[in-house]
């Protein structure tokens, strides 16, 4: 065990040491703990300041009593994302991922496996208490604070129960996952019927937990009104469901963690003391659970780590071919297809790009294609109230988070740019050829999104179409804008804070490139100009700007050197 | 610092002890057969090389006495010690190997130094650290690097580390999967130095190589595996002696009629069976 702390605190401090020394990591992580401290500060600046002028609607009682129960469900809400989520890993392939340092040097080390396993979740401990810490502060923070008049730091129970309830789910996930990976077997049948009855346990509670609760919200939000639901009653019916008896009752430690919140409006009493105790059990039982699978960890998480750092290596340097042998390796690529050939030149990169999707499955986009329905979804919830301003800004954010999707043929070409760059194509050529399946991908994805939005009336016939103008222009924008990037910081692979400040970076230049179609939307928009007609013009402009950011492109292609 | 002429190794037996005894590894995926009924043993005073083309079931077989694989079957002792009994029978023999893998992993937020003080601890061989990782630094040319941060170092630096993590404590039984690949001219003359040091000191040593020039002037005896199994086991001369093969064949010419995939994969039967015994 001294070794296994040696090494977790030299790793920590130089860490500290290497972050200080550099100025791309430093500003960043400056940054994000300035935003933390922040918060924090807000909710404690609440309380000093008395805040009299402000008539607090709620008692602490009334937060006892479960009255308006907004932080409960909250919070509630939060740990059953949290639970959800351990369900749905404890139903993947994967099992407890490890650096390959610790396979090389841990696993072979006269070390005993629960110090290990230990070491390893201790880690993911840490990492848990953050939320634990900040969820209850941004949610209760500086106006509950001030409304109730309670310190932030009377909130530390219920920080504590969450952070003890992420631990017991993680645990219980952990252990699901190793028994399901267990090879110690000789019995391959037997093993196989375990593995089986395992993951079936696990889908029944997940489809038992998600179809129950909305089952549960439906029947709340019909039963409290006629007609039409409004958003308002349907975010109160699942209020009601959350804060509940099916809750409190069945996920008691979901209803236990939550509740440990209440101490800090309530002080303590016996049920608050049993509720932690409980907790604190839980967590031990998980650890107990999880240490019981001590014996299967080392080959499951080798076969992770293997598959994992080959996969996120493949990825971060932009190895187009090796994530898609990984995926024909996992089973999930489909067999070769033909695609005619296209044309000479540029068209061969086109062409090539084309095949790789045909062998792509159609279960690689179904995630995308779930993001981009969570407009509609929206729409449908909120009552189809329309917005032509949520529906522009959704555009602009939902292009802009995807592009970067996109980008791997892009980083495949920058990889193998002792091929790519003895091409006898011109720059702007190449990366037309490399982008444009992209550019297509990203539109159809956008499409999508809006037709469904069209479909369930969140958006009119004549926003409609200026978005679909809008849509082609604004990928091929977003996309140029991100591939200046990937040519200007190509090290992502080997280089966290250049893969952070290009990240902040590009988004930046990516806001300022949208400047002037911004401009032209908003004063075709003051002078009531027709919808069709403010998107023809955005779409000019920006067609303009991507047509100089692929010239910009191109001189930085043209000037890549993958050894400066 | 200057080069010290002696080696790291205490002197562990004068008489030749059976170090890694393996009887009847086996390693199943699902409907694969990594290794199948693997058995062979390495004394002290030898270095023994696994010879195989890809696929064999080396790295696997490495990996199984490594402890970081569990294999399906049989057994593996370790200085005496079972290494798949769990408890502190596995820490023991734990305690007398070192694996050197084919890919440099080491923790690239430790230094250099740091490292290997780690690697120390963690097998609980702290007694005259200082003097011994000052001495191996010197020997892999890594005293520049003392307090760098791995992450710093190139690929064949990486490497070189490794192997110091591997000499740096007290194993009796050395695995490389491998070793030489990688290294620098000087490196791998420096590793070789190391493995004739060791065996010279009573420890036991596998390894695996693709390597055959290398097998052939550094092995004392050859284990040469093929689809999991082994096909062929012995000095060079007992190897040439099954494969028919004249008394000035290489062991890359011994190899290939080895591992011909004529046939069933026992080309030599008794080899393995003789290997048992």
């Amino acid at each position: 065990m001294h070794a296994l702390v040696y090494l977790g605190t030299r790793r920590f401090v130089n860490s500290l040491k290497r972050s200080v020394r550099n100025p791309r990591v430093l500003v960043p992580a400056l940054l994000f703990l300035g935003i933390i401290f922040l918060v924090v500060l807000a909710s404690f600046g609440a309380k000093a300041q008395g805040r009299d002028d402000i008539v607090a609607p709620f008692t602490p009682q009334e937060f006892v009593t479960g009255g308006p129960g907004a932080l409960i469900a909250a919070i509630r809400s939060v740990l059953l994302v949290s639970l959800f989520t351990s369900v749905v890993t404890a139903l993947g392939n994967g099992t407890i991922f490890f650096q390959p340092s610790d396979i090389d040097f841990l696993f072979p080390a006269p070390l005993s496996r629960r110090g290990i396993l230990f070491f390893q979740m201790l880690g993911r401990y840490g990492r848990m208490i953050l939320p634990a810490i900040y969820l209850p502060l941004a949610f209760g923070g500086a106006t509950l604070t001030a409304m109730v008049q309670v310190s932030p730091l009377a909130l530390w129970p219920g920080m504590l129960g969450m952070w003890l309830f992420f631990i017991a789910t993680a645990n219980i996930a952990q252990a699901a996952l190793l028994a399901r990976a267990s090879k110690t077997e000789t019995d391959d049948s037997k093993a196989a019927h375990r593995r089986v009855v395992v993951r079936r346990a696990i889908a029944s509670f997940a489809v038992v937990l998600v179809f129950g609760l909305a089952w549960l919200a439906f029947r709340a939000s019909l039963m409290s009104v006629r007609g039409p639901v409004s958003l308002g009653q349907t975010i109160r019916a699942v209020l009601r469901v959350i804060n509940g008896e099916a809750v409190s009752v069945l996920l008691l430690p979901v209803a236990w963690a939550s509740d440990l919140l209440l101490v800090a409006f309530a002080g303590w009493d016996t049920a608050a003391v049993l509720k932690l105790l409980g907790l604190f059990t839980l967590a031990g039982v998980s650890l107990l659970l999880l240490f019981s699978r001590e014996r299967d960890f080392y080959e499951g998480a080798l076969e992770t780590t293997e598959r994992r750092t080959r996969l996120v290596n493949a990825v971060q340097s932009g190895d187009a071919g090796t994530v898609l042998s990984q995926m024909a390796r996992d089973g999930q690529l489909l067999p070769g297809r033909t695609v005619p050939v296209l044309g000479m030149g540029a068209w061969a990169i086109l062409w090539k790009d084309l095949i790789s999707l045909t062998r792509t499955p159609l279960r690689s986009w179904l995630t995308l294609l779930f993001i981009a329905a969570f407009p509609a979804a929206l729409g449908v919830a909120v009552g189809g109230r329309r917005s032509e301003l949520a529906v522009l800004l959704w555009l602009v954010l939902f292009t802009l988070n995807m592009a970067n999707l996109f980008l791997l043929s892009v980083r495949d070409m920058v990889r193998r740019v002792d091929i790519t760059k003895a091409l006898p194509i011109a720059p702007a050529r190449i990366l037309m050829g490399e982008l444009a399946l992209s550019i297509a991908q990203l539109t159809l994805l956008g499409v999508f999104s809006l037709s469904l939005m069209a479909l369930t009336g969140v958006v009119r016939g004549p926003m409609f179409g200026a978005a679909l103008l809008i849509l082609p222009t604004l990928a091929a924008l977003l996309l140029f804008v991100q591939t200046c990037f990937v040519l200007l910081y190509p090290q992502r692979r080997d280089d966290v804070a250049q893969n952070a400040v290009a990240g902040f970076v590009s988004v930046g230049a990516c806001i300022a490139a949208l400047f002037p179609s911004l401009l032209i939307g908003i004063s075709l928009f003051i002078v009531r100009a027709p919808l069709l007609i403010m998107g023809g013009g955005v779409t000019l402009a920006n067609g303009i700007a991507a047509f100089i950011t692929l010239q910009v492109a191109a001189h930085l292609w043209q000037r890549f050197d993958p050894t400066d | 610092m200057q080069r010290t002429t002696e080696h790291n190794f205490a002197r562990y037996n004068t008489a030749t002890v059976l170090l890694l005894d393996v009887r009847g590894l086996s390693k199943r995926y699902r409907k694969f057969d990594a290794l199948s009924d693997l058995s062979f043993s390495v004394s002290s005073g030898e270095i023994v090389g696994l010879l195989g083309p890809n696929g064999a079931g080396k790295t696997t077989s490495l990996r199984c006495i490594a402890g970081i694989i569990r294999p399906t079957g049989g057994s593996i002792f370790v200085n005496g010690s079972d290494l798949l009994a769990g408890g502190e029978a596995e820490r023991e023999a734990k305690r007398r190997v070192a694996f050197v893998p084919e890919q440099p992993n080491p923790y690239e937020l430790l230094t250099v130094w740091e490292h290997l003080k780690f690697v120390a601890l963690a097998y609980e061989t702290t007694e005259g650290f200082d003097e011994r990782a000052g001495d191996l630094l010197v020997r892999f040319d890594l005293a520049a690097k003392r307090d760098s941060l791995v992450g710093t170092l190139s690929k064949g630096m990486r490497q070189k580390l490794t192997i110091a993590c591997a000499f740096v404590r007290h194993a009796t039984v050395f695995l490389f999967d491998e070793p030489l690949i990688g290294l620098d001219p000087r490196g791998a003359r420096e590793l070789r130095e190391q493995l004739v040091a060791a065996r010279e000191a009573g420890a036991a040593i596998l390894v695996s190589t693709h390597m055959l020039d290398t097998a052939q002037t550094l092995c004392d005896r050859i284990v040469i595996l093929r689809q999991g199994r082994m096909v062929a086991e012995g000095t060079l001369d007992a190897l040439r002696e099954r494969a028919q093969a004249t008394g000035f064949a290489s062991l890359e010419e011994v190899f290939f009629t080895l591992t011909a995939e004529h046939g069933d994969v026992g080309v030599l039967p008794e080899a393995s069976a003789e290997a048992r015994e």
